[in-house]
C-alpha cells in the first residue's frame, strides 16, 4: 500500500532538452565477403559484425532539465524516454539504474545526435 | 551474420587480399547499399547488390564475360560509379570498364584498353576526389614483370596517351610482383611485393613530380600478394604484410614507424581498414586441422589488441558433450575438441565419439551457427546418425544442407544450414549436462561396427579469401 508521502514523490518527470548522444553500440561495422569451400564447391557469402561497444553512459545527476536545474543524482526506479529531433535513430542500451543509464545512437549516423530526454521516476 | 551470395568456380574470385570486391553508396537516397563485384567463372564477372540488413541481394548482372581467370580490382567514387580493372581473357591485355550510378542502380560502359603491348597482371586501381584514376599493375617482359602506373583524367574514357603506352614502370625485373595503388591527401602511394622478399613503397605528389626512390618497409621470407595498404582520414599511410608474421608500418607523410609485430603466426588475406584514424586488421589464421579462422586486431586504445577471432559463431566450439548409451553417462570433451591432437576426441566408456544405438555428440554454442568440421583420426564405418535441434518443446531432425555426415570420411565440413539466415528460427537453446547452450544433436540411429574417433571438432568453414569493405 502507498503512502501519501511516496504517492507524492513517486511519478516526477523531468523533461532534458538537446541532449546530445554520441555512444554508439558497436565501434566499427565490418562488412565483408568470403570464400568458403565445402565438398569442392566454392560459395561467396556475406558476412556483416559489429565489433567493440563505445555506449554512452549518463549520471543523472549530469542533466539539466528545461529549467536550469540539475536532475537529482538517484531516482526511484527511473524510465528515460527519447524523443528524436532527426531522422537517426538513438536508443537506451540495457536497463536504467537508479543513477545512471547507457544510451547510443545507431551506428549509422554520422556524428553526435542531438534528441530531448525525458526522465520519469516510477517510484517504488 | 552470413548470406550466401552465389557460387564461383573461379580460381580467384575475390581476386588479390588487396584489392577491392565490397562498395557503399555513402550519401543520398540509396545510403548504406551494398555492392559486390565478384568472379563468378573463369570468364566472368558479375555484380550484385543489397540494401541493411542484407538478407537479399540482387540477381547477378554481367559486367565482363571476356576476363581472364585472374586477379581483378574495383574502385568506387563517391558518387557511387564504380570502375572494374581486369585482364582480359583472350589477349591478357588490361582493361577497364566503368560502371555508372543512375537512379539505385549501375550501368555497365564499354570496354576500354587501359595497356595492349604485353601480358598485364594483378591491377590496382584509385580514384582521387576530382575523380582522376590510378592504376597499377604487373606487367610481364622477357620473362620477368614490371610495376606500371597510368591515369586517366577522362573517367576512364582513355588511359595515358593511349593504350600503346606502358605508363610510368616504377619497379622492373622482378621474379614476382604484386601493387597497390593508394590516393592520400595530397598523394599517390604505390605499395609493391617484389621477388617474395620484400615490400616497398614510392609516392609522389598528386600535383605532379617524380616519384620518390624506393623505401623498404619490410623484408622476409614468402612476401608475396598477401598484404594490403590504406589511408586514414588524416592521410596517414597503413601497411600490413605477412613475412610469416603479420607486421604493420605506417608513413606520416615523413617518416615511417617501426615495425610492429599484429600476430607471430602467419597470416594469409590481411587487409586493412581505418575507423577514423584508428587501424582494424582482419585477416586469416589457421586454427588448427588446416582450418582457416577470420581474426582482426585494432589500435582503439592506443596499442593493438591481441587477436580476436572475428564472428565467434564460426569458431570453437562453447562446449561438446559426448553421452555414452550403453554407461549412461555424459564426458565433456570440449578441450579436447578443440585442440587439433590426434584421437583424444572419445568417450571414455566406449573410446570412441559415438558406438552404439542411442549415442550421442551435443555440439553446442552460446548463438546459433551453421558449419561444423569434423577431424577424425579413425572414420566410423557401419553406422548411421541422425541430426536435430531442440525447438522449444522437442528435439527437431534436420537433414543437414551439406547432407546426412555419417562420420565415414577423416575430414568433412558439413554446412549444417547455407548460411545464418537458412538457420531456423525456432532453434531454441536447452541444457544438457548442466550447460544452457544451442546444441545440435548427432544421435546414432544404428550402431557402428567400428567407432569413429575425434580429433577435432569446431564450426570453422573452410575459407579460402575475403574482402573486407574498406
Amino acid at each position: 500500500m502507498l503512502s501519501t508521502l511516496s504517492r507524492i514523490t513517486s511519478r516526477r518527470v523531468w523533461f532534458v532538452p538537446r541532449f546530445s548522444v554520441w555512444g554508439s553500440p558497436v565501434w566499427n561495422e565490418v562488412d565483408f565477403l568470403a570464400m568458403e569451400e565445402v565438398d569442392s564447391t566454392k560459395s561467396i557469402l556475406y558476412g556483416g559484425i559489429g565489433i567493440g561497444e563505445s555506449t554512452q553512459t549518463v549520471s543523472f545527476a549530469d542533466l539539466v532539465d528545461f529549467r536550469g536545474n540539475n536532475l537529482p543524482p538517484m531516482i526511484t526506479n527511473p524510465k528515460v524516454l527519447v524523443r528524436a529531433r532527426s531522422s537517426d535513430s538513438v536508443f537506451i542500451v540495457g536497463d536504467e539504474t537508479s543513477t545512471e543509464f547507457r544510451i547510443a545512437r545507431a551506428p549509422d549516423a554520422v556524428g553526435p545526435v542531438v534528441v530531448d530526454l525525458t526522465v520519469i521516476e516510477m517510484g517504488e | 551474420m552470413f548470406k550466401k551470395i552465389i557460387d564461383t568456380t573461379a580460381s580467384s574470385g575475390l581476386g588479390d587480399p588487396s584489392s577491392r570486391k565490397l562498395f557503399k553508396i555513402v550519401d543520398g537516397e540509396y545510403a548504406g547499399r551494398l555492392l559486390a563485384i565478384i568472379q563468378t567463372s573463369p570468364s566472368e564477372i558479375v555484380f550484385t547488390y543489397a540494401d541493411g540488413p542484407c538478407s537479399s541481394w540482387s540477381a547477378p548482372e554481367v559486367v565482363a564475360n571476356d576476363a581472364a581467370n585472374t586477379p581483378f580490382d574495383a574502385v568506387m567514387a563517391g558518387d557511387g560509379h564504380v570502375w572494374l580493372v581486369y585482364t582480359e581473357q583472350s589477349s591478357y591485355y588490361l582493361v577497364s570498364r566503368k560502371m555508372t550510378f543512375t537512379d539505385g542502380a549501375w550501368t555497365v560502359g564499354n570496354k576500354v584498353d587501359i595497356y595492349n603491348g604485353s601480358m598485364s597482371l594483378e591491377p590496382s586501381v584509385s580514384v582521387e576526389s576530382s575523380g582522376k584514376l590510378w592504376v597499377s599493375w604487373s606487367r610481364l617482359s622477357s620473362g620477368y614483370y614490371d610495376i606500371q602506373v597510368k591515369s586517366s583524367t577522362d573517367g576512364g574514357a582513355s588511359w595515358g596517351s593511349g593504350a600503346t603506352d606502358p605508363g610510368e614502370s616504377i619497379a622492373a625485373g622482378l621474379t614476382e610482383g604484386y601493387s597497390r595503388i593508394i590516393v592520400a591527401t595530397s598523394t599517390i602511394h604505390a605499395v609493391y611485393s617484389a621477388n617474395e622478399t620484400d615490400i616497398l613503397a614510392r609516392s609522389k605528389p598528386l600535383s605532379g613530380g617524380a616519384w620518390s626512390s624506393e623505401f623498404t618497409i619490410g623484408s622476409g621470407t614468402g612476401v608475396d600478394h598477401h598484404f594490403d595498404a590504406s589511408v586514414a582520414e588524416d592521410g596517414l599511410l597503413g601497411v600490413i604484410f605477412d613475412a610469416g608474421q603479420l607486421r604493420y608500418r605506417e608513413y606520416d607523410g615523413s617518416n615511417w614507424s617501426s615495425v610492429v609485430t599484429l600476430d607471430e603466426d602467419e597470416a594469409t588475406w590481411p587487409q586493412l581498414s581505418f575507423n577514423g584514424n584508428v587501424p582494424m586488421v582482419t585477416y586469416l589464421a589457421d586454427s588448427g586441422a588446416g582450418q582457416q579462422v577470420m581474426k582482426y586486431v585494432h589500435r582503439r586504445t592506443g596499442s593493438f589488441s591481441a587477436p580476436v577471432v572475428l564472428d565467434p559463431r564460426a569458431g570453437q566450439f562453447d562446449s561438446a558433450i559426448l553421452y555414452d548409451s550403453v554407461s549412461a553417462t555424459y564426458a565433456d570433451v570440449t578441450e579436447a575438441a578443440r585442440s587439433a591432437a590426434t584421437g583424444d576426441v572419445y568417450h571414455p566408456s566406449s573410446g570412441c565419439l559415438l558406438k552404439s544405438a542411442g549415442d550421442t555428440i551435443y555440439l553446442g554454442m552460446e548463438r546459433r551457427y551453421r558449419f561444423v568440421t569434423f577431424c577424425l583420426s579413425t572414420s566410423g564405418a557401419g553406422g548411421t546418425v541422425s541430426y536435430a535441434y531442440f525447438d522449444g518443446s522437442n528435439w527437431k531432425s534436420f537433414t543437414p544442407a551439406g547432407s546426412t555426415f555419417n562420420l565415414d570420411e577423416a575430414e568433412k565440413g558439413l554446412r549444417l544450414w547455407d548460411d545464418y539466415h537458412g538457420i531456423p528460427a525456432d532453434w531454441q537453446a536447452n541444457s544438457i549436462n548442466g550447460q544452457l547452450k544451442f546444441w545440435v544433436r548427432v544421435e546414432v540411429s544404428s550402431a557402428f561396427s567400428t567407432g569413429p574417433v575425434g580429433s577435432m571438432l569446431t564450426a570453422v568453414s573452410n575459407l579460402l579469401a575475403t574482402s573486407v569493405r574498406r
